[in-house]
């Protein structure tokens, strides 16, 4: 059945396996020592719609202080705060709201993996994924690790049985 | 299937998926030494909503021995003459009268789920109390929760599957 029509939040209600494959995209940082602020691009665009699984963080190297990063969809890597500024935001909710938009603080102290595993589902545009670093004092360096897969559009028969119409 | 009008803990009993988007809403605190620090989210969850996951990290410290920190509902940053009578999320953590009833380890980030805990937040945001003992730092730090919202409408085949459940 076709549900490829079904609305954002309509489709995030189906079962889990019905969303199919899952594409772990990996981002590589790597600042100077702190302060320093560094933009990456993911190498591929995302699907128009998907579902966000988990964002992870996967420290290298460690200093003795703490981070702040941004994440989001963007065509292209932005060169500055200002370009920063204009990418749609993935994790907005968890920020510290002292800084406009806001930043998600990280400590980048010990060697200590950190996960926010979800089942969001986000319009991305069809963009990339982006992402700035900004460390206050030491080097940061790690892989920032987004699961998602796309959301589905087809499905058997019998799910497709609701919502109704 | 509309299911709005089941119980809240009958609509609890229904498959995790039925739940649809879970997200993070949370937010910063900064603490001074060993200061309390109340916060309060910007986002507001549903007003019936599930708690998955809360997730406390703590970074960049010198001297603390823990974290201790709890979450309550509330309409407005919580003061220290009213954080003990708040309503408390997880409340089935820690002892009853205590201002703090979570302790967690410092320079950390720690899950405390996965769960799946009703929480009727009664038009309530979220906030709480936090507080580093012994430390001599002012420290940055992060409290998150992942929420969703209740299902209200389902497959035929899902209730088919759940007989007797109302």
């Amino acid at each position: 059945m076709d549900v490829s029509g079904w609305n954002l939040a309509s489709k995030m209600k189906l079962p889990d396996h019905l969303f199919g494959n899952r594409v772990s995209i990996g981002i590589s940082i790597f600042t100077a020592p702190g302060p320093d602020m560094k933009w990456y691009i993911s190498r591929d665009p995302l699907p128009n719609q998907v579902c966000i699984w988990d964002v992870a963080w996967y420290p290298r190297q460690v200093g003795d202080f703490n981070s702040y990063f941004r994440i989001g969809y963007r065509a292209a890597v932005p060169t500055s705060e200002a370009e920063m500024d204009t990418a749609v935001p993935l994790m907005p909710q968890i920020g510290n709201y002292a800084y406009t938009p806001p930043r998600i603080y990280l400590s980048t102290a010990s060697y200590e993996v950190w996960r926010f595993l979800s089942r969001e589902g986000q319009n991305t545009g069809g963009l990339k994924l982006v992402m700035e670093i900004y460390t206050l004092a030491n080097i940061s360096r790690g892989i920032f690790v987004v699961t998602y897969s796309e959301l589905p559009t087809k499905v058997p028969g019998w799910p497709g049985a609701w919502p109704a119409g | 299937m509309d299911i709005s009008r089941w119980s809240l803990s009958s609509r609890m009993e229904l498959p995790d998926w039925c739940f649809g988007q879970k997200w993070w809403i949370g937010g910063y605190v900064a603490t001074t030494a060993a200061n309390a620090k109340y916060f309060y989210f910007s986002d507001l969850p549903p007003d019936i909503f599930v708690l998955w996951d809360v997730f406390v990290s703590q970074g960049g410290y010198a001297a603390a021995t823990k974290i201790d920190f709890t979450l309550c509902l509330c309409k407005e940053l919580p003061v220290a003459g009213n954080i003990k009578i708040l309503t408390r999320i997880m409340r089935q953590f820690g002892t009853p009268g205590q201002a703090y009833q979570i302790h967690l380890p410092p320079n950390t980030g720690t899950h405390l789920g996965p769960m799946k805990v009703l929480v009727e937040a009664q038009n309530n945001g979220i906030g709480g109390a936090m507080i580093l003992p012994s430390e001599t730092a002012n420290c940055e730090n992060t409290i998150a929760v992942l929420i969703s919202a209740l299902p209200k409408e389902v497959p035929d085949w899902v209730v088919s599957g759940l007989a007797g459940v109302r």
